[in-house]
């Protein structure tokens, strides 16, 4: 809108509002819902967070008591660990993988197009059904451990899914089998915008292949990156329906997730004000690691960005 | 229960003996695990006396002005109370007839302790869920499953947990 007015020539204040009136009425519907629905319905949880409610609403106010109580939860404590690593396994493997399938499938192999479906495909699934295919196939009894048990080796043994230390492990190789295609999609779509003749100056210096990915093409691809990192972090606080498909939080409390704690609270143990403390925590979190990245992209001076 | 899913009853039986609760799909996988209970795992009742934790659900029926209807309404209603249907039905859910005045000892011993049990008023008890809040009951549960799962927990750890999650929640 701004870009808009700039290049037109306002004759004068009256005109530049006329101008204003259609965007703004189109505009409208969108900052409202944003405003009254988005923002309202977080500081209404927030608001939530310092009474008493249970099952209804209550206004009341007991100042910092279900924060308390959520740092003294063993769940919820567990939760921010579990998600802290699966978040940090998650994207970085996310990245990893989707960059090496997007590199494969850049040089200009047969049946890219099948290929690219195939690495695409498990990103159509809900999380539900991938989270349901990957318990059975983890499953000791039914799955994996069990098919090669049958082809004759009794010993070999993978049972993560049942092993507190190891099932949020098991949660990252299913999100990952899920979402690497996404991160292949987009960074290939980065790596055919770049220049073929910059593949043919660094063929006349005679540098290896790797390095050039490695030093020239993954700086290239950092926005790319960037937008890959943020949907995959999305992923990663809104964490829920894989969990409960795969694992309802167990073996005991070992894969709990802060978004299925605020759940529960909400809907099964009908505790509205220690499900809006918790779901607090998760929103105070996000913010605090998403503003140094907005700050970098958005509000730096001008001047000092390269 | 959020944590009595068929997944962790194979982990029961998988990595600790086989506990018999009252619970519909425990009971599913474990007949599909091939036990049977008196041999492979035996049935604890509450307490000494053998109580029987009561819980239930409901059966509403709309009111309907058809004839018809209703004529389906009760030949539903009658079915669903025959004995042979609830000796049937709850052989296989793993529970214990709606009414105590059938014969259950065709049924397995799981159930046929708790039938007797049902019997006795005295021994009648309600479901944790009648006493105390769904926010309690989830917290307890927490603990509790965190115990089972958790093989280096010490008792006492576990009843300082419990008594804290009652405070907390009480």
């Amino acid at each position: 809108m701004s870009k808009a007015n700039a290049s037109s020539a306002p004759t004068g204040p009256s005109m530049r509002w006329r101008r204003k009136i259609p965007a703004a009425v189109a505009l409208a519907p969108a900052a409202l819902i944003v405003i009254v629905i988005y923002i309202g319905a977080m500081l209404w949880t927030v608001r939530l967070s310092f009474s008493s409610s249970k099952m209804l609403p209550v206004f009341d106010f007991v100042g910092w008591q279900q924060y308390e109580r959520l740092s003294n939860t063993e769940r919820f404590v567990l939760s921010t660990w579990n998600i802290a690593l699966f978040g940090v396994l998650f994207i970085v493997a996310c990245l990893i993988i989707g960059f090496l399938l997007a590199v494969f499938i850049d040089q200009n192999v047969r049946f890219e197009d099948a290929f690219r479906t195939i690495f695409l495909y498990p990103y159509a699934m809900s999380f539900i059904v991938t989270g349901l295919a990957w318990q059975w196939f983890l499953h000791p009894e039914l799955g994996l451990q069990k098919a090669v048990r049958d082809w004759g080796f009794t010993s070999f043994s993978f049972g993560w899914i049942v092993q507190p230390n190891r099932v949020v492990y098991t949660l990252v190789i299913a999100a990952v089998w899920q979402a690497s295609g996404l991160v292949m999609a987009i960074l290939l779509a980065g790596l055919r915008g770049i220049d073929s003749e910059l593949w043919k100056a660094t063929r006349i210096d005679a540098i290896p292949t790797w390095r050039v990915y490695v030093s020239i093409i993954l700086p290239m691809l950092r926005p790319m990156l960037v937008t890959a990192s943020v949907l995959l972090a999305v992923g990663v606080a809104k964490l829920y329906d894989l969990v409960v498909a795969m694992t309802k939080g167990g073996p005991g409390l070992a894969s709990e997730v802060p978004a299925k704690f605020i759940m529960d609270n909400f809907f099964e143990r009908s505790n509205l004000g220690l499900g809006s403390a918790a779901a607090s925590v998760l929103l105070v979190t996000v913010v605090a690691l998403l503003s140094p990245w907005i700050y970098a992209e958005h509000l730096r001076p001008k001047g000092a960005r390269k | 229960m959020s944590r009595c899913t068929g997944f962790s009853t194979n982990e029961t039986l998988l990595w600790r003996c086989g506990r018999c609760e009252k619970n519909n799909r425990r009971q599913k996988t474990t007949i599909l695990a091939g036990q049977t209970p008196g041999k492979e795992y035996g049935c604890a009742i509450v307490g000494a006396d053998g109580g029987y934790v009561m819980g239930g659900d409901v059966f509403v029926f709309p009111k309907v002005k058809d004839a018809n209807g209703q004529a389906a309404q009760a030949e539903l209603e009658s079915l669903m109370l025959d004995p042979a249907v609830q000796i049937a039905f709850n052989k296989k859910k793993g529970s214990i007839p709606a009414r105590t005045d059938l014969d259950v000892s065709s049924m397995d011993q799981c159930a046929q302790k708790g039938a007797a049990a049902v019997k006795d008023p005295a021994k009648q008890l309600p479901a944790a869920s009648y006493l105390i809040s769904n926010d309690e009951n989830g917290a307890l549960n927490d603990v509790i499953t965190q115990y089972l799962n958790t093989p280096s927990e010490s008792a006492d750890d576990f009843v300082a947990k419990f008594a804290a999650a009652v405070k907390a929640s009480g």
